[in-house]
């Protein structure tokens, strides 16, 4: 199993989004870290074949990105999450796992399993709308989760979870990185110290480091200032 | 694959009717058709300022005299009778509130309003038979002029004329003839309704942010547009019938169902082809179920172009008022053509059944045989734009 990413570019107009990133990534969870604007939701948007790339290529296992074989693999949390505010919890999983191709049956049953992973099993009859941001979130990971994806792709996804579902977060992508390739993307340092296997930097469109975590001198929240440190402050 | 599919179509049904602006927009449109049919019914005649009788009574005795001609000949004897009661009715003000004209006129009324249309006042008070058909060819032969006709077409509309068989025979079908007079009010209700329902089955989805979602997903590209299409086609042919019911019961209630079966040319004296006046209802429905499908395709293609909602229903509304205050006259052929073609032109009792032809492999179609043809191309290839823009959905945007 591998997602290989090969000379990936994004440019606009006069700005070079994502500069010829190429990648093999491999199960496990990897880490993608970088300052606002450094390219990490550009790149993953173009990994989950929604933003055409100006050039290069990304494919899982021979299928490009373009293809239905690819989406059939794939799993994608987006950093601006929507919704339908009139849909239930249940009645949205259970059309998005329609989408994802599970049969009628299978996917009410499926809905229901994540709808109790990611604890929202009391609230799954109600209206999305009356949901908190910790929960829209959740509900967020559980559609990512809903076909047993291979690649599983997660922009922010622990944004707006409080501490204690964020552990459990970790837990369960944790497990999931067992089998499958789970890249995620967070500005929490913390979590993808805990989580990640290989941790990815991101700088101005290029991979300015890879590597796992033994190749990090010291903690990586000092080794992610030490990188970003001046650009981090020259954002605040 | 075609268990999801019908599982989908069933999620954009939902979505589509979770929105309070279909049911209000529903809700109000077939308010408008029930009081469109029935406000015949509605005020009163009013003499030196009291009420001389209500629309209701009127409406009753019209009907009724209506009745008692039905099955005659629009010849001499019948014009006769009816210029003879006319003659009676004192030459004074108010003079439809006169004895005279309740008693020996208005028994008559039909055929006065047909003679009237075709000859005028005063004309139509001493026209003959033979003056009012030939004034009628005459009518005709103008419009093949003004309307630059070839000489085939016009030998091909003679003909037809000739296969209508002459004197008319007067038929009681004013329910049918409302119908088909208010086919035009339910074409300009279903541009708003399609303007203001169907754009959001595609632009909630950037509005709401979903897209990225559904667009990673195995079913979401084409599967999903094909959906969203079959949802949006028939939301608007449903709404149609549900409108036309909405129209048609009250008429029916009102005015009886009798009728189908008179000529056409009653309501349309222009017209060269022997059609019903049923029949001619059931074409220009069909011309609005045709004109429904383009409609929402291009509502759904500026949809999804434009990502929004508000540029559709703007653009729509705003096409609507201009073609209710502008005309192209028919001296500019290809643009009149192309102006006549649109719904909001075609779908009523003069523009379905104009004279102007479309020529077909050596042969002529009319407009109502021809344009349905036009509008189901155009839909077609509408869809396939509005697919390509779909399936190349790009989340550009940034935040």
């Amino acid at each position: 199993m591998e997602l290989t990413i090969d000379r990936l570019t994004k440019q606009y107009k006069n700005k070079i989004a994502v500069d010829r990133v190429s990648l093999h990534l491999k199960s496990g969870v990897c880490g993608l870290l970088g300052a606002n604007g450094a390219g990490k939701t550009t790149l993953m948007r173009m990994i989950c074949g929604v933003l055409k790339p100006t050039g290069g290529t990304v494919s899982f296992e021979g299928s490009d990105a373009s293809t239905e074989e690819y989406r059939k693999n794939l799993g994608y949390l987006p950093q601006d999450f929507g919704y339908y505010p009139g849909f239930t919890g249940l009645e949205f999983l259970d059309y998005m796992a329609l989408l994802k191709g599970l049969p009628r049956s299978a996917a009410k049953k499926r809905s229901q399993e994540l709808l109790e992973l990611v604890g929202l099993n009391n609230d799954g009859k109600k209206k999305i709308k009356t949901y908190s941001g910790g929960m829209k979130q959740r509900l967020g990971i559980a559609q990512a989760i809903l076909n047993r994806p291979k690649l599983l792709v997660l922009d922010e996804p622990t944004a707006g979870l409080d501490p204690k579902e964020r552990v459990r977060f970790r837990e369960l992508i944790e497990d999931l990185g067992k089998e499958n390739i789970v890249l995620l993307s967070t500005h929490i340092v913390s979590d993808i110290e805990q989580a990640a296997d290989r941790i990815l930097m991101m700088k101005n469109g290029q991979i300015i480091f890879d590597g796992s975590q033994s190749d990090v001198e010291g903690r990586l929240e000092n080794f992610y200032m030490k990188q970003f440190g001046e650009e981090e402050a020259r954002d605040e | 694959m075609s268990n999801n599919f019908r599982s989908l179509v069933i999620y954009e049904y939902r979505k589509l009717f979770r929105r309070k602006i279909v049911w209000i927009t529903l809700a109000v449109m077939t308010a408008v058709c029930i009081f469109a049919g029935c406000s015949r019914l509605l005020g009163n005649n009013y003499v030196e300022g009291q009420i001389y009788e209500s629309h209701k009574e009127a409406l009753g005795k019209d009907i009724a005299f209506a009745k008692a001609l039905s099955g005659r000949f629009l010849d001499d004897t019948l014009l006769r009778e009816m210029q003879e009661g006319y003659s009676k009715v004192p030459d004074i003000p108010l003079a439809g509130a006169s004895g005279e004209y309740e008693n020996y006129a208005r028994p008559y009324k039909k055929v006065w309003e047909f003679a009237y249309y075709i000859v005028g006042n005063p004309a139509c008070t001493s026209v003959t038979e033979e003056d009012l058909y030939r004034a009628r060819e005459n009518e005709l032969e103008k419009s093949f002029k003004e309307q630059k006709l070839s000489e085939e077409e016009k030998e091909f509309l003679r003909a037809s004329d000739n296969k209508i068989e002459k004197p008319f025979v007067y038929t009681y079908c004013e329910g049918w003839e409302v119908l088909n007079r208010m086919m035009n009010t339910l074409c300009v209700l279903q541009l708003l309704l399609i303007a203001i329902c169907i754009p959001p089955i595609f632009a909630e989805e950037h509005s709401q942010r979903t897209d990225q979602l559904i667009q990673c997903t195995c079913f979401g590209k084409r599967p999903l547009y094909l959906a969203k299409l079959l949802v949006g086609v028939t939301c608007s042919a449903a709404s149609m019938l549900l409108l036309g019911l909405a129209i048609m019961i009250p008429l029916f209630c009102i005015y009886g169902t009798e009728g189908a079966g008179a000529i056409l040319q009653l309501i349309n004296y222009k017209y060269v082809w022997p059609l019903t006046v049923g029949e001619a209802a059931l074409i220009l429905f069909g011309l609005l179920l045709t004109a429904a499908l383009l409609r929402t395709v291009l509502a759904m293609l500026m949809a999804e172009y434009f990502r929004s909602s508000t540029i559709p229903l703007a653009f729509m509304t705003g096409f609507l008022i201009f073609s209710m205050l502008f005309q192209i006259p028919d001296e500019y052929l290809l643009l009149s053509r192309i102006w006549d073609t649109f719904p909001i032109n075609l779908v009523s009792v003069w523009g379905a059944f104009e004279n102007r032809l479309y020529p077909f492999f050596g042969g002529f179609l009319t407009a109502w045989q021809a344009v349905p043809w036009i509008y189901l191309l155009l839909s077609a290839g509408a869809a396939a734009l509005c697919l390509r823009r779909y399936e190349g959905f790009q989340a550009d945007r940034s935040f």
